[in-house]
């Protein structure tokens, strides 16, 4: 329980640190909307499929958005 | 005097005939030619032979350089035309080759845009590093994960414990395809092989990571297409995955950092057989009111081959009594049942064994209560089974000598008869004891858990929530687990536990640091024989050549078997 606690504790005190106003933060969300991390997985398959504000999207088509590439729609 | 006249006659006709003779030179070639020059007065146009005050040349006839210059000239013209010609009609060559080529084309690209628009290729792995702080005797916690156990404290490993490739081939929209092999560690033991009279190659049959089909199905998604209350339902036949692991699997988003409930207890997630799944929107609605999955199969799993003459069924059910914009969309209430028979010939699935272990049937069903929204989500579930966790799931990760064939401890009357728990020991048929063994605890799960009358119950919370604003998100997982509820105090009660947190890298990584904890809660205690023999233990009876301990009274001790407890960094590339 102890080792537990311990890597906890150590988790809570590197995010708290990471999202203390650094300019680019790894751990913050970022670029434009919709965004992987903001979204519901919704089927493990190929290739893998999410739900956000109301459309569905597979990962092709959110790593478009974040890099810029007209997003096919659905 | 008119001979003498003619005479004078023919003399003198020969002297001038001969006086005009020139001599005939050898004929050596043509004349050379020459050109003449001549000057002409430009005021008055007369021609001399000889250059003057106001006189032009006139040149008459062409110099052989001249002559030879035009001859080259010539030449060079009809080389000309005749490389003009040769390269017109290569070029009028290459426009019809040029031409067949195009033809051929069309063809070419149809099979390639064909090939590009119905076949699809992704792969999926799932890696980790683990360090167990207390490693002990249990379950797998993923796939492939066989650690040391009690005793072995700092055990610490990388693992692979996924990888698929998957393939879809969709030749027309209604047809899919899915070929999907996956990689699996090979245990067991295996002799070394022999060639010839005095060669040895060492055996590589045990510990490799193979190669094994996982799944391999075809799916047809037409089946209700004119139906709009089934619409999007299909039917699937082969080795597929079946109703309730994958859907759950896909509600926790979690399965590359824990197995869900019945998975973590034994239930495959592959089987072959004979599918039905799809949802149903009634009122002409878009939204999904019920998504049900319902199927017969063999009894083996994917990777056992098939012994029953009997096939066991499984079926879900998910109510969404709001309606469902998107899969798991709201409040849902599911609920499973599966029935099958242990995997055993006919033959011998009607001998009579104390122990049924896998030939007995068995059944399995969860209630469960859903609720997810974009960003978060929580499953509570209510596990209920009959003979559905077998010793071999107890020990599915790593388990004792004991339970794999092989006696542990010292054994007991090997040097003369002796008298121990109401056996008589000998050399011939020793007895185990219960220092420094596992056998009797071993023999007792075997009786608490193999006796063809285990009822299973357990209860599960689990869930997710995204850290707001950032690439985080918190889980956990909590299990509880009666192996044998019909066992008044099982030593073999259990609980599960996983917490961590994720980081999303991109749409295709993810890493997750986490704790996974399995805890056998009972202080530790002994049962008796008497107790153990309700269960069909056989006291007096043997194991691994060794006589268990007889006497009712007798207790057999220490069967709370010892906590593990592991920290894990684990990984999933989803592509």
């Amino acid at each position: 329980m102890r080792t537990i606690f311990a890597t906890t504790f150590a988790l809570a005190v590197a995010i708290t640190a990471g999202l203390c106003g650094c300019a680019e933060n790894p751990f913050l969300s970022s670029g434009p909307s919709p965004r992987v991390e903001d979204c519901a997985q919704l089927r493990q398959a190929t290739p893998t499929e999410y739900y956000c504000d109301g459309k569905t999207y597979t990962s092709v088509q959110l790593s478009d958005i974040r890099n810029g590439v007209a997003p096919l729609s659905k | 005097m008119k001979l003498r006249w003619v005479t004078l006659l023919a003399a003198l006709g020969s002297v001038m005939l001969l006086a005009n003779v020139r001599t005939l030179y050898a004929q050596d070639g043509l004349p050379a030619a020459k050109s003449t020059t001549l000057w002409v007065d430009e005021g008055t146009g007369e021609v001399f032979v000889r250059p003057g005050h106001g006189r032009v040349p006139m040149t008459i006839g062409a110099s052989p350089e001249q002559i030879q210059q035009q001859i080259e000239e010539q030449t060079q013209e009809k080389v000309r035309a005749a490389v003009a010609e040769s390269e017109a009609q290569q070029q009028a060559d290459r426009v019809k080759l040029e031409q067949q080529v195009a033809s051929m084309q069309p063809a070419w690209h149809s099979y390639l845009n064909n090939f590009q628009n119905k076949f699809r290729i992704g792969t999926l792995a799932y890696l980790d590093y683990g360090y167990y702080t207390h490693t002990g005797f249990g379950p797998q916690w993923l796939e492939n994960m066989n650690p040391p156990g009690v005793g072995n404290n700092g055990f610490n490993s990388f693992d692979i414990n996924r990888v698929y490739l998957n393939t879809y081939f969709t030749p027309t929209p209604d047809y899919t395809f899915r070929f999907t092999p996956e990689i699996y560690r090979a245990n067991g033991t295996a002799s070394n092989d022999k060639i010839g009279t005095s060669t040895g190659v060492g055996t590589n049959l045990d510990g490799d990571l193979n190669v094994r089909l996982k799944y391999a199905y075809l799916q047809y998604t037409g089946l209700w297409k004119d139906v709009p209350l089934l619409k999007g339902g299909n039917v699937t036949l082969g080795a597929q995955p079946n109703p309730l692991l994958a859907w759950e699997e896909d509600f926790t988003q979690f399965r590359y950092v824990y197995l869900s409930p019945w998975n973590y207890l034994g239930l495959s997630s592959s089987q072959i057989g004979l599918q039905f799944n799809g949802p149903v929107k009634p009122y002409g609605s878009e939204r999904t009111y019920v998504d049900y999955g319902f199927g017969v199969y063999d009894n083996g799993s994917f990777k056992s081959p098939e012994q029953t003459d009997t096939k066991q069924i499984m079926g879900r059910a998910t109510i969404y009594p709001f309606g469902a914009k998107w899969r798991y969309d709201g409040l849902g209430l599911t609920g499973f049942y599966n029935y099958g028979y242990g995997n055993t010939a006919p033959d011998s699935d009607s001998l009579s064994t104390p122990l049924k272990g896998s030939n007995a049937r068995f059944d399995r069903v969860a209630a469960i209560l859903t609720y997810a929204a974009q960003e978060w989500n929580m499953l509570g579930e209510f596990d209920y089974g009959n003979n559905a966790f077998q010793l071999s799931n107890l020990y599915s990760g790593s388990g004792p000598l004991d339970a794999f064939g092989t006696a542990t401890g010292t054994a007991i009357g090997t040097t003369g008869g002796v008298k121990y728990a109401g056996n008589t020991c000998t050399a011939a048929k020793p007895c185990y004891g219960v220092q420094d063994t596992y056998g009797p605890q071993v023999a007792g799960y075997q009786a608490i858990l193999n006796n063809g009358r285990a009822r299973q119950i357990g209860f599960d919370l689990l869930g997710h929530y995204h850290i707001p604003y950032t690439k985080l998100t918190a889980f956990g997982m909590y299990q509880w687990v009666l192996p044998n509820d019909n066992v008044i105090e099982d030593p073999l009660d259990f609980e599960r536990f996983v917490a961590g947190i994720s980081y999303q890298v991109n749409e295709y990584l993810r890493l997750a640091v986490d704790s996974q904890n399995l805890l056998f809660y009972h202080n530790q205690f002994g049962l008796p024989v008497s107790t153990l023999e309700q269960y069909n233990y056989v006291p007096g009876g043997t194991l691994n050549g060794r006589l268990l301990p007889k006497t009712g009274s007798f207790v057999i001790p220490d069967l709370v078997p010892r906590d593990m407890h592991t920290i894990f960094v684990n990984l999933e590339f989803a592509y």
